[in-house]
Parts: C-alpha cells; structure tokens; sequence
C-alpha cells in the first residue's frame, strides 16, 4: 500500500494491521519517532495525521493511507520550525527520547491555539511522558514559541 | 581501541589512570615509525581524549555514556577550557570500550565530572602546551614566552600568531609535554558558565540516534519470551505457528545465565528472530510455552510486608552505633516512634532494553544503550571466548538510566541469540518485558525511635531496617551497608544512635537506582525528624539547623566526608527562598526534606495543598537548593535538579511495585504511572556558588523528595502517611487517623 509522508507518496509492504509507528521506524527507517509503550499511553509515538497528533502504536498503517502524515523529521528542512528554536533556546531535552513526541503535540497545540493558556498547553501535553521530568522547559518553550511564530 | 584502522601508522600521547588514582602520561607509537607517516584523515589525535583537526576543529571523545545527564557537554567544557578553544568549534564523539578512558568510563555515581575533573582539564592542557611548543619551534623561541587566545598561539611581544589547526602535524610529531599546570579557576571563560547540551540540535530533528534507533545491514529483530515468574523455565515450547508468520526467521532458546539457578542474572527465555519488530512481536504471541513456574512462584510482596513488619519490630543486628542508645532511651523525658515503608521500584526508562549484536567468525560488534560499556566488553568477550581486541562496543545515546542500564543482561541474551544467526540482531525488550523482567529498587520497612530530654532536645535516635538488600547474596558484603549507605544525618549527630538492619530474604532480582541505599532511607529518616519536631512543639526547619548547628566533618559512606555547614547552608537558602514560615492558606502546606548523596547536599521545600475529602494532593511548588561544589555547566545542574525533584515527586505519589506468584503485577505506565506534564510543579532552583572540588547533581536531589512531600501533606491536613506512595486513600486513612487517634 501506499502513505503520504513528510510530503511524500511511499510504498510500504507492512501487513495493514502493522501499526504505522513500526512502519514508520522499520519500514521506511524514519526511526526519528519513538517507542515507549505500545499501547498510546506515553505519547513518545506522536505523529501528526491531517494535522491532527496521533500515537502512532495504535494506528494501523491501514488506517493510516489517505491521510497526510508528519513526522519529526519533516517538520522543517534545517530544525527552523519555531517549535525547534524554542525547544533550542530554552535547551529542554536531558536523554532526548520524549521530544519528538513532544513537540509534534506542541506543533499541533500552536496550531489550533497559537497562543494557548495553562489549560490548553496542559491538555495538549499531558499525554506525552518525560521520564527525565523536563516539564518545566517545555512550558518555557511552548510560550516561546507562541512568541517566535508570532513573529513570523 | 576500537579502531582498527591506521592505528598502526598514528603517534599519539596517551593519558591513563594510574593505580592509586594518579595519572600517568604514557607516550605511545604503536609501529616503528619516529614520526607522522601516513594517516589517512587530516587530524591528529593528542591522547585519548582530544583530536584537532587541520581546520581548528576540536573533537572530544567522552569516555562515560550519555543518559540525559548532560557529560557530553559538561565533560567536553573541561577539555575546551584549558585547550582554550572557541566552544563553538568543539564537537564529541562517544568512546566505544576501551581501557585508556581514564578513571570512571561509566554513568553511575554521579561521579562523571567528579572524576574527569582533573585528568580531562590536564588532557585539554596538555594538547594546548604541545600546541604552544610546535610554534615555539617554529618561531625559534621559548615557550614560555608564548600565550594562546582561543584557537590561536600567539606571541604577545610581535603579534604573530598560528591557528592550531596549522600547528597540529609538528605538535604530534614532538615529544608530550609533562607538568602542565591548570587554568586558576578565576581565569575560567567556559566552566561556570550556561552552556546548552550540544545535541540539543539534532535531537529537535528527530536526527539523534538511540540504541533503538541504529540500524545496522542486514539487522535482524528479536523478542524473548520470558517465564511471568522470575527464574522460570520453559517447560517444553512448540514454535509452528510463530515460524509461520510472515517474517519470522527463527526461534533459538536462550539460557539462563550468571547467578545462580534460582537467581539467574539473566533469565531463561525462547527468542523469535524475525526481519520486522513487528513480525517478532506477532511471532512470539504465536509461541505455545509450558512454562515451569521454578523456585520463586510463591514469592509476593504481601509475603514481604508480612516478614518486614516482624523483623522490624523485633531487635535486629547492629550496623553502627555510638553512645548507649538503650539507657538514654530509657532515661529519655518523652520517646517518638513511627514504621515506615518504601516499595519495590522499577526505574521504567522511556526507552526500554535494547541492543544489537553482531557475532562473526573472527569477532563480534554490540551497539547498546548502556550505562557499563566496559562491563559488556569484557563479559561479552567472556561469553564468546574471544579477545577482548576481537569484540567492539559502541556506545549509543541512552533513552533515560537511572541505573536500570548498569545492568546488561538483555546483551547476554542478545548475544546468544546472536551466534544461532548468521546476520546482526536487534534484541528488543517492549515496555511490559521492560517493567517485569528487569529489576527493582530494593523493598524496605523503617522503625525509627528517638528520645527527647526535658528541653525537647534528641537525645537518642534509633533507625532500624528490614527489607531485600542489593548486597543480600554478595560474598564478604553485610546486607546492610548498600541499604544504609550512609547513616551519618540525621543518626550520626545525635550523642546516641544505633543503625539496625535484618534482611528480609528474597530471591527477586533488586539493584540500583537513583541515590541507592539512601532514597528510601531518607524518606524514613526526615519524615520521622519532623514527627520528632512536632512531638517536641519545634518547627522542623529549626530542628534540623540545631542538629547541623556545629560544624562538623564526619566521615560518610566509603570514601565521602559529611560536612554539617554544607547541608545547613542548603537547608537555610530553600528555606528561605520557599517563604518558609509565612503563612499559607487552609488546605496548604510546606515540608523540608533535606541529604547529602556522593558529596553534594540538597535540600527540598514542597508547597502542596490536600483535598481532605479525596485526599488528592496537588503539589504546586518545589524550592531546591543544591550544593554540589564548583559547577561547570550550572544549566545542566538546573536541569538535574528539575528532573530530580519531578523524579521523586513521581515516585511518591504513584510508583510502587507489587509481586504476586512470583511475577511482577505492573506491565506498563498506567499500573506504574510517573509524574505528568500538568502534574508537574513549578521548580525553583539555587545552586550554592562554591569552590569545593566538583561532586554531582544526577543523585541528589532525589532523596530528599519523598519526606519534603509527606511532610508538606502533614502540615497541610496534619495526616502523617507513612508508607509511599502518597495516595488519595493514604491520606484519608492518616487524616482519620489523626482524628480518632490518640492525642
């Protein structure tokens, strides 16, 4: 079957009920998208599917033709996406494992609410564990930003 | 070394640890040439440590693992202070196994700056002194009289100057230079100064690679199927069905290997082989296993509980003692006494056990995520009976340790798999392999008594433990030394204390984990110095600095000292940085947990407030106050200190680990959660300005967690929950507690 990815048609020879996140890694090498689970609880698999944060362990790559996926790695060509510069800026990663997940789900916060409230920014990432707790440079970061996209 | 080409025809200074802590600076040409001949890329390699390429570029290759500690970047700073480099022209590599990497090549202890401190600052000065005798041959002058500005040797009195990189190939051609001095720390431009982790970059591209993450050609993936009983065996299995889904290659039996039968290092299993992750997985779910359930099926932790709560009520061995406790107990004007308990934990790293092997005629190649490449190295080559220079390991990124990867039995199993295939094979543990089959911080009862005096002054302090040990089934090990790593503070101030521990025994795997041996001792120890502070009518903040009130140096542990004017210091600023003593509103509380872990001293306020009719508690700012001598990347130790408290707060209020038939109950983070984003409180950290030799910031601001946030629940509802974790119903029972118990 085919999938859209980053922008591009690939073929891919998984079984359909695969789940997309081990397409993703095995198939397509795209291993920028982490496992930590298995079972959508650690949001370390988050991808975005029409625009929208997906785990992708608990989507099977049936499920996952005909939509527009994006991964970390093309959310910009060069790490220029205002999520990465802010994560950058404010250094948020220890081990790092957590943070592809984490700024798919930030990117997908920043869009649907571009500058978000507590609230928003807690709904939108309270699914995405960091077992190092940088929690609070992710806040930082999100803030930033909201600020750096508004900027253009 | 690792590289095997072109070594011969490479000159490079070696720098070693010497026995007895020392360094040695070995010159070393492998091969007879007298200079450079030949190498293949256009660098030269100074020592061990240090590479500067012919454009300027300075490589530093780090000897201890990347576990989100930050020592690719922090131990990288001291090579580049005293080469005196722009930071912007330093890169790392990672250091595969080897035996020139200096005095602690692996993640543990909190000791990686600790240890490099010296021999990586004089492997940075002794490449900059060769740097400045090639160009004081150059120019036909002393070296003395030359200096360097960052990536230049210039001589003041001309102006001239040469970059390094034009100076590299005659530098390596001379002999290494000896007594180089250090920088004094006040001509410091990068230690002590925010430096942000250099991978940083890659890992917001998703380009960072973990040992999940590598592939290597041809690479085979692997799942074992493991008995749900720790120590099982496989009864007899069939493995049709799982040879029959698409993409599984094999099905190969791994033994159980090391320790003994009934406490096997690493367990018994059945491995599929297959071409996808995915495939293997399917393939074991189609494996049909007998499992003989083995020596531990009637092990549980409501066995534990049972035996704990009996050994710690009765008088066990003596681990120290000093004074005659029992007299001034007896002789005391009013005694406290409380139980506590800490639970069995696992350490549940993102990233679950990996790592690739590849087994070939005439050697073997491992990548892993570990914390103990050195370990691996040589046990592998064991395992294999190769030569250690036949077996290469590479280091990769580490998705979280913790000290779960101090540990490599999923590279045993790896590589027995491994030699049944003719082609690389990723072993892959999934979450639920991750939490059952590895193992778990030691399980422990807590009785403490003191006795107070007609001042309400401690006059007696009595801490006795019983519960599985990390050095319970070490030859010429007393149980109770890895569970009482210290004992020192609070114990060792009072004019009278005894340490007592009883092992509970128990074949269930436990080990390391985060500031082992006092974690759980510290939650114990300072939840009981406020229940002493509250029976005596004393705040426990001033309690705790009359304790430390003289300074004092004491010894602590095997080779630390436990100075009472550095925990004080602690203590006081998060005090005061908290707002202790003003008021707070009803429902809201503060409570102190203070400790020294591998030299550092933290102290830890949390602000909570409690629901008292669910008992939910809502932790809304923690104050930290770290000690942890002269800092060289002071944004790195912010972050261990964040990631510390986020840590323990976690593991307070949710982590625990139960064992039912011998099999751990827990499978994944909904029945073993860590702490959430929106769970997460604000951190407010200070780090003592100091100039004491650098100790580490990974451990210590763990322990103290634990009590800050019991004591804050009490002095926010006045329920004292004594076993962790804090939960809701906890906390309704204490609160009951408190208003039907005794006064």
């Amino acid at each position: 079957m085919e999938i859209t990815v980053n922008g591009k048609r690939r073929h891919v020879d998984a079984p359909g009920e695969t789940p997309l996140l081990w397409v993703l890694r095995d198939e397509l090498r795209l291993t920028g998208t982490k496992y930590g689970c298995g079972v959508g609880l650690c949001g370390a698999c988050t991808v975005l599917m029409d625009g929208a944060v997906a785990r992708s362990c608990t989507v099977s790559v049936q499920q996952a033709t005909g939509v527009e996926i994006t991964t970390i790695e093309g959310i910009s060509e060069d790490g220029g996406h205002p999520v990465q510069r802010a994560w950058v800026e404010e250094d948020v990663p220890q081990c790092g494992y957590c943070h592809a997940g984490q700024i798919m789900a930030a990117l997908a916060l920043l869009s649907d609410h571009p500058k978000p409230n507590d609230d928003q920014i807690a709904g939108a990432m309270g699914p995405i564990l960091c077992r190092c707790g940088t929690y609070p440079r992710i806040r930082r970061a999100i803030h930033r930003a909201a600020k750096l996209g508004e900027e253009g | 070394m690792g590289d095997k080409q072109g070594l011969s025809r490479r000159r490079f200074i070696q720098i070693s640890a010497a026995g007895g802590g020392g360094l040695m600076l070995a010159f070393y040409v492998p091969g007879a040439a007298d200079r450079l001949l030949d190498v293949s890329e256009p660098e030269r390699r100074f020592n061990t440590f240090v590479t500067i390429a012919t454009d300027g570029t300075v490589t530093v290759k780090i000897p201890v693992p990347e576990i989100g500690q930050g020592v690719r970047t922090s131990l990288a700073m001291l090579v580049a202070e005293e080469l005196d480099v722009e930071w912007e022209h330093v890169g790392v590599t990672q250091a595969d196994a080897a035996d020139d990497l200096g005095p602690h090549p692996f993640a543990g202890g909190s000791r990686s700056v600790r240890a490099y401190w010296l021999p990586l600052r004089e492997a940075g000065a002794t490449a900059r002194a060769a740097l400045l005798g090639a160009a004081a041959t150059r120019w036909d002058v002393l070296p003395d009289v030359l200096e360097t500005r960052p990536g230049y040797v210039v001589d003041p009195r001309t102006r001239r100057r040469l970059a390094y990189g034009a100076l590299v190939e005659e530098a390596a051609a001379n002999p290494a230079p000896g007594n180089v001095s250090l920088k004094d720390p006040s001509e410091f431009r990068l230690i002590g100064t925010d430096r942000r982790h250099l991978d940083t970059p890659a890992i917001v591209r998703g380009n960072i690679q973990f040992g999940l993450d590598t592939v290597v050609p041809g690479m085979l993936r692997a799942v074992v199927a493991r008995c749900p009983t720790y120590a099982g065996r496989v009864a007899a299995f069939r493995d049709s069905a799982a040879l029959s889904v698409p993409g599984v290659q094999k099905v190969v039996k791994v033994d159980a290997l090391g320790g003994t039968e009934d406490r096997p290092y690493s367990v018994e299993g059945v491995a599929v082989v297959a071409d996808s992750t995915w495939a293997a997985l399917q393939g074991r779910n189609a494996l049909d296993i007998s499992w003989d359930r083995g020596p531990n099926s009637d092990e549980s932790t409501d066995r534990l509980h049972e035996l704990c709560r009996d050994l710690v009520g009765r008088r066990a061995e003596t681990f120290r003692e000093a004074g005659e406790l029992d007299k001034e107990l007896a002789s005391a004007s009013r005694t406290v006494e409380a139980v506590y308990h800490a639970p069995f934990l696992v350490h549940a790293p993102l990233e679950p056990m990996n790592c690739i092997v590849h087994v070939r005629g005439d050697g073997c190649e491992i990548w892993a995520p570990t914390q103990v490449p050195i370990p691996i190295w040589r046990n592998a080559a064991a395992l294999l009976d190769m030569a250690p220079e036949d077996v290469v390991v590479h280091v990769t990124r580490v998705g979280g340790g913790f000290g779960r990867r101090l540990s490599f039995e999923f590279v045993l199993e790896a590589i027995q798999v491994a030699r049944q295939v003719d082609a690389p094979v990723q072993l892959v543990w999934t979450r639920q392999d991750d939490m059952r089959h590895g193992f778990m911080r030691p399980f422990s009862y807590h009785r403490l008594k003191a006795g107070l005096d007609g001042q309400n002054r401690i006059t007696a302090w009595l801490h006795r433990q019983a519960g599985t040990s990390r050095y319970a089934f070490r030859e010429g090990e007393e149980p109770g030394r890895s569970e009482f790593r210290e004992g020192t503070y609070p114990a060792g101030l009072n004019p009278a204390y005894r340490l007592e521990y009883a092992l509970a025994e128990s074949n269930l795997p436990v080990g390391p984990l985060r500031a082992p041996g006092l974690n759980a001792f510290t939650f114990a120890a300072e939840s009981f110095l406020d229940e002493v502070a509250e029976a005596a009518g004393r705040d426990p903040l001033e309690l705790r600095l009359d304790l430390l009130s003289e300074d004092q140096t004491l010894p602590y542990g095997d080779e630390d000292v436990f100075e009472t004017a550095r925990l004080r210091r602690v203590i006081e600023i998060a005090a005061e940085a908290s707002g202790w003593g003003t008021p707070l509103p009803e429902g809201r509380g503060r409570g102190i947990g203070a400790m020294s872990t591998f030299g550092s001293y933290a102290a830890q306020i949390a602000e909570v407030s409690v629901d008292d009719d669910s008992g939910a508690v809502t932790v809304h700012r923690v104050t930290c106050a770290i000690d942890c001598g002269r800092v060289v990347n002071p944004n790195g130790v912010r972050a261990q200190a964040e990631g510390g408290v986020i840590d323990g707060l976690g593991a307070a209020l949710f982590g625990e680990v139960t064992v039912t038939n011998g099999a751990v109950d827990q499978s994944n983070y909904s029945d073993f959660a860590i702490l959430r984003y929106h769970q997460s409180p604000e951190i407010d950290v200070h780090i003592i300005d100091s100039d004491a030799a650098p100790t580490g910031a990974g451990e210590p601001p763990y322990p103290p967690m634990f009590a800050a946030l019991a004591n804050a629940v009490h002095d926010a509802v006045g329920a004292r929950v004594r076993r962790l974790p804090i939960r809701p119903e906890r906390v309704l029972e204490a609160l009951a507690e408190a208003r039907t118990g005794p006064a």
